[in-house]
């Protein structure tokens, strides 16, 4: 018997890498679109959800380093405080991580449920960083993110999920 | 038969998910205390901030070409009508303009007169926002002139009507403006009506500012005009910061608690004014890190 060696291919590569990056440069795109002041509490975080949507199709490839570094570079072009994004990202990305198994299997709109969840954790997690820096916390209104970040997730994963390669598809 | 390994290999998956996550998490809080508390990542940031620069170029793009393209078919019933508002507009303030020309002018003499030094011209150039960060914590907002375009560190941002903040951050070709709004931003100011000094003070409310430290018995009335005094060096003087709305004079407080609005619309514009004074450079010198 052996066992150090997977019995079949253990975990699909069903996009492959280029279509991985585009879609991630594209998300951070999308974050830096000139948005209207007054709906600016209404934008929601693309590059998050994109994100999350690798983890859990994807999790070889984009884990926990992945979205600590992409965090980073929300923080860089926000210019919020270094640290802040990154911090709930990847304490968002580990909370997927546990959850994989399972989003793995789930139809879209019960991945729905537990994305907001996630974006929950990843708001709650910056405004307790900016918190400890010192700021005072407002604006309830913040967590309005969550609910149109939750709206857009059958989208992303709807044109995500098209991008997959022909081998993919035809396992299906 | 698979040839048998030389070692047994313990850990096939490497570190565990979980302690990967306590290493990114304390790598986090290693870096916001050095941006928070040392301010050590300026350059980390700037550098950065020029390699992000090209993609926020890009993606500006569609939007300003459709400005532009919009721009282009305006109807000429409308351009006549704007043309005509302009014009009235420009006699009205020429009117206004020879007026401030004379009085500036007598001001000077009488400046001369007694000795006083005389008020260095103001140096505008005009910029663009270009983004807002996606953080209700931020009040800031990044403008399309940097270092290349001589934006300094500390400079005032106005529009037509007032203060909005200052240039707390410059990068190569785009710098950050922290609001008057933002929590704790605070600006050296003046009762216009009174000439009493005292400072104001951001709360992180939008269109709330507020006057800390002033007595109970100071003469400050609703609808005061708060100006700039510009005794602190960096932010030229005269220039209108907000209007008193209340004031709250109740004893169980140190001192009256006044609660100012912005007079500039400060999260309505595109275009503002980059304002800075040959003094303003040497007074940047001394405080920079600490705008």
């Amino acid at each position: 018997m052996v066992f150090n060696q997977a019995k079949g291919r253990s975990i699909q590569l069903s996009h492959s890498g280029r279509v991985i990056t585009l879609s991630l440069v594209l998300a951070l795109a999308f974050n830096l679109l000139p948005w209207s002041v007054d709906y600016l509490w209404l934008r929601p975080d693309f590059l998050l959800l994109v994100l999350l949507f690798w983890v859990i199709y994807q999790p070889a490839r984009i884990g926990l380093g992945a979205a600590w570094i992409l965090g980073l570079l929300i923080d860089l072009t926000d210019g919020s405080i270094l640290g802040q994004h990154a911090l709930a990202y990847a304490i968002t990305v580990f909370a997927l991580m546990l959850l994989q198994r399972r989003m793995y299997n789930f139809p879209p709109w019960q991945q729905t449920i537990h994305i907001i969840g996630l974006l929950l954790i990843e708001q709650t997690m910056s405004v307790v960083v900016a918190t400890f820096v010192g700021d005072s916390f407002h604006a309830l209104q913040y967590f309005a993110a969550i609910l149109t970040g939750a709206l857009c997730w059958i989208p992303v994963w709807t044109l995500l999920h098209s991008q997959r390669t022909p081998d993919a598809k035809k396992s299906q | 038969m698979p040839a048998r390994h030389p070692h047994i290999n313990l850990f096939p998956h490497g570190i565990s998910a979980g302690a990967r996550l306590m290493i990114y998490v304390l790598f986090s809080i290693a870096i916001i205390i050095a941006d928070v508390r040392y301010h050590a990542l300026n350059l980390f940031r700037s550098s950065m901030n020029s390699l992000i620069y090209p993609i926020s170029e890009i993606v500006q793009t569609p939007y300003l070409t459709y400005e532009k393209v919009t721009g282009f078919f305006v109807k000429h019933g409308q351009l006549q009508q704007e043309n005509a508002a302009l014009q009235q507009r420009f006699i009205a303030y020429s009117a206004k303009l020879q007026r401030y020309q004379d009085l500036e002018q007598e001001n000077q003499h009488l400046r001369a007169l007694l000795g006083a030094q005389s008020r260095t011209p103001l140096h505008a150039q005009i910029a663009e926002i270009i983004a807002i960060p996606r953080d209700p914590y931020l009040r800031q907002v990044t403008v399309n002139q940097g270092s290349k375009q001589g934006v300094h560190a500390g400079s005032a941002v106005i529009d037509e009507q007032g203060l909005i903040g200052q240039v707390t951050q410059v990068y190569e070709r785009t710098s950050d403006v922290t609001l008057l709004i933002n929590n704790d931003q605070s600006v050296p100011v003046a009762v216009q009506r009174t000439g009493q000094r005292a400072v104001l003070f951001g709360t992180g409310i939008d269109d709330t500012v507020e006057i800390r430290y002033l007595p109970h018995n100071t003469d400050v009335r609703a609808g005061d005009l708060i100006i700039t005094s510009g005794i602190d060096g960096v932010y030229p003087s005269g220039l209108a910061v907000a209007k008193v709305m209340q004031i709250d004079l109740s004893s169980s407080r140190a001192f009256a608690h006044i609660i100012c609005k912005p007079v500039a619309a400060i999260d309505r514009n595109r275009q503002v004014l980059i304002v800075d004074t040959p003094i303003a450079e040497n007074a940047v010198g001394k405080i920079a890190g600490k705008p």
